[in-house]
């Protein structure tokens, strides 16, 4: 059995996945660094950095000889991310490329997650790709991004639109901070969203807030964009500060809202992408497509609109090494050949020279 | 000590955008104020100032980002979560910046010493009653006086 390998660190999780040609994972190992970071309120530079140089080589002390002694192709996360974290994983690699005398790709992040939606979960294999329908119209969002591609091949990506100052998953973490609900936030304020009674699974808000549906005109194409969205819920949390309101949970309403017109946003540009580009898939991914009102409502609506829709398992949508390998193992069916990388702390699928 | 109020995002930025234009050499721009009051917004404005055509978007996640292209590169970073010396380096954040400008979010108090250069500070506060109007407190070192005089002449 022929294996590869794929390490990422370009961010505060170290993950180390083998990964066979059939697309089952072989071994996974992961060590988070979330409570690590956790005090200071999110990821500490120096530390993530440090810490993936002492980690990685515990982890891979734990996978079995016998499947290391299998592998014939070796991946790394080569950006985006923070530069001494993409550094630490990418020295490392160069180190078992040369040991074990193997080829090593670059690999790029954002990339790792636009595929994820295809992977396998536990004893399936996965989809092989033939079988992903190209072109396909992709949605990522998570802390530190919020893009749209049309996906017409492996390394075949046009970048539609992003957000032109915050991500969605930075929204939701300030506005968790500006609540006192602390880090990270999705999980925290899906959970508070659910107490107001006006919230429906599918994100249909009933309530006293109304907030602005950020970019929803042709006008701004495929952009995006949270931070007047994030202003206009701090007005709101600073007009009712200080005044008490006993018996009401406000800020289950608030965060309910925030949520409804984060779904809209969003969809109205997936919408429109379908509609442009013809195309029958859409996927969801990254680490807010974790949550439960975008996957209930985007399934609604996919089905009402007539396309399918992919979302990643969860434990997939978080950073992970398994969605690098299995980035790779797609590369290496598509006859991909592995070429000269550098770390690139900014890296973006789709804008100018990416592929280069 | 400068105290101006804009009434917009747009006038936020308009100001932002001539410090840019007048800006001439190293200068540490510190954003001093809470989540919402615009300090992405007056980097966004700086940038066109300084003639760069791209887009700014929020360095949180990223903890900093080079925009390179305008009459001087710009350097953006947030430190809310990190500003120890050890943090400074392994950003680099003194070689990026280099002669350009370096605007940053949350910076601690030490950062000027740490980084050695001259420094504007601006703080950013609602204004009452108005969601829209800010007041922007300007602070600032000898050096950056042409600056300041250009901007209010």
């Amino acid at each position: 059995m022929r294996v590869l390998c794929a390490v990422e660190t370009s961010f505060d999780e170290t993950g180390i996945a083998l990964c066979d040609s059939a697309g089952l994972m072989r071994a996974s190992l992961l060590s988070s660094q979330v409570e690590l970071h956790a005090p200071y309120g999110g990821c500490v530079p120096e530390l993530a950095a440090r810490t993936h140089l002492s980690d990685l080589p515990q982890l891979w002390r734990h996978i079995e000889p016998e499947l290391t002694s299998q592998i014939r192709h070796i991946g790394v996360t080569s950006g985006p991310g923070l530069p001494g974290c993409l550094l630490a994983g990418v020295n490392f690699c160069r180190g078992l490329a040369a040991h074990y005398g193997l080829p090593l790709y670059g690999l790029n992040h954002l990339q790792g997650h636009i595929f994820s939606p295809f992977m396998g979960n536990g004893s399936e294999p996965g989809d092989s790709l033939a079988d992903i329908p190209f072109p396909h119209v992709a949605l990522l969002v998570s802390g530190g991004h919020t893009e749209l591609f049309l996906v017409r091949g492996v390394d075949d990506i046009e970048l539609l639109g992003q957000t032109q100052d915050d991500a969605v998953g930075e929204l939701l973490d300030k506005v968790s901070a500006m609540l006192g609900l602390g880090y990270p936030g999705g999980a925290r304020l899906e959970k508070l969203a659910r107490e107001h009674p006006g919230m429906t699974e599918l994100a249909d808000y009933e309530g006293e807030f109304e907030l602005p549906v950020p970019m929803r005109s042709r006008k701004y194409g495929y952009n995006f964009s949270y931070s007047g969205l994030k202003t206009a819920v701090r007005n709101q949390i600073h007009e009712r500060i200080g005044k008490v309101q006993l018996g009401s949970n406000w800020q289950a309403s608030l965060v309910a809202a925030l949520f409804s017109s984060v779904v809209e946003s969003l969809w109205f540009k997936l919408e429109r992408a379908v509609e442009e580009h013809q195309v029958s898939l859409i996927t969801a991914s990254g680490g807010v497509a974790i949550n439960g009102f975008i996957r209930a409502a985007f399934a609604d609506r996919a089905a009402k609109l007539g396309v399918n829709l992919r979302v990643p398992h969860p434990r997939h949508c978080l950073d992970n090494a398994e969605m690098m390998a299995w980035l790779l193992k797609l590369k290496l069916e598509a006859g991909i050949p592995p070429v000269e990388f550098d770390a690139r702390s900014n890296w973006v699928p789709g804008e100018p020279g990416w592929n280069e | 000590m400068l105290e101006l109020d804009t009434g917009s995002a747009e006038a936020t930025q308009r100001l932002a955008g001539r410090i840019g234009e007048l800006v001439a050499g190293p200068l540490l721009i510190l954003l001093v104020g809470d989540y919402g009051t615009g300090k992405t917004t007056f980097v966004q404005g700086l940038a066109r100032g300084l003639g760069f055509e791209g887009v700014v978007r929020s360095p949180s996640y990223n903890i900093m980002k080079k925009y390179e292209g305008g009459r001087l590169p710009l350097v953006h970073a947030d430190l809310y979560r990190t500003g120890s010396q050890a943090d400074i380096e392994e950003l680099g954040l003194i070689e990026e910046t280099g002669e350009g400008i370096l605007a940053v979010e949350w910076p601690k108090t030490e950062l000027p010493q740490q980084m050695g250069m001259p420094w504007l500070r601006i703080e950013f506060r609602q204004g009452n009653g108005d969601a829209d109007r800010r007041t922007l407190l300007l602070s600032w070192e000898k050096e950056v006086e042409t600056v300041i005089g250009g901007m209010l002449g």
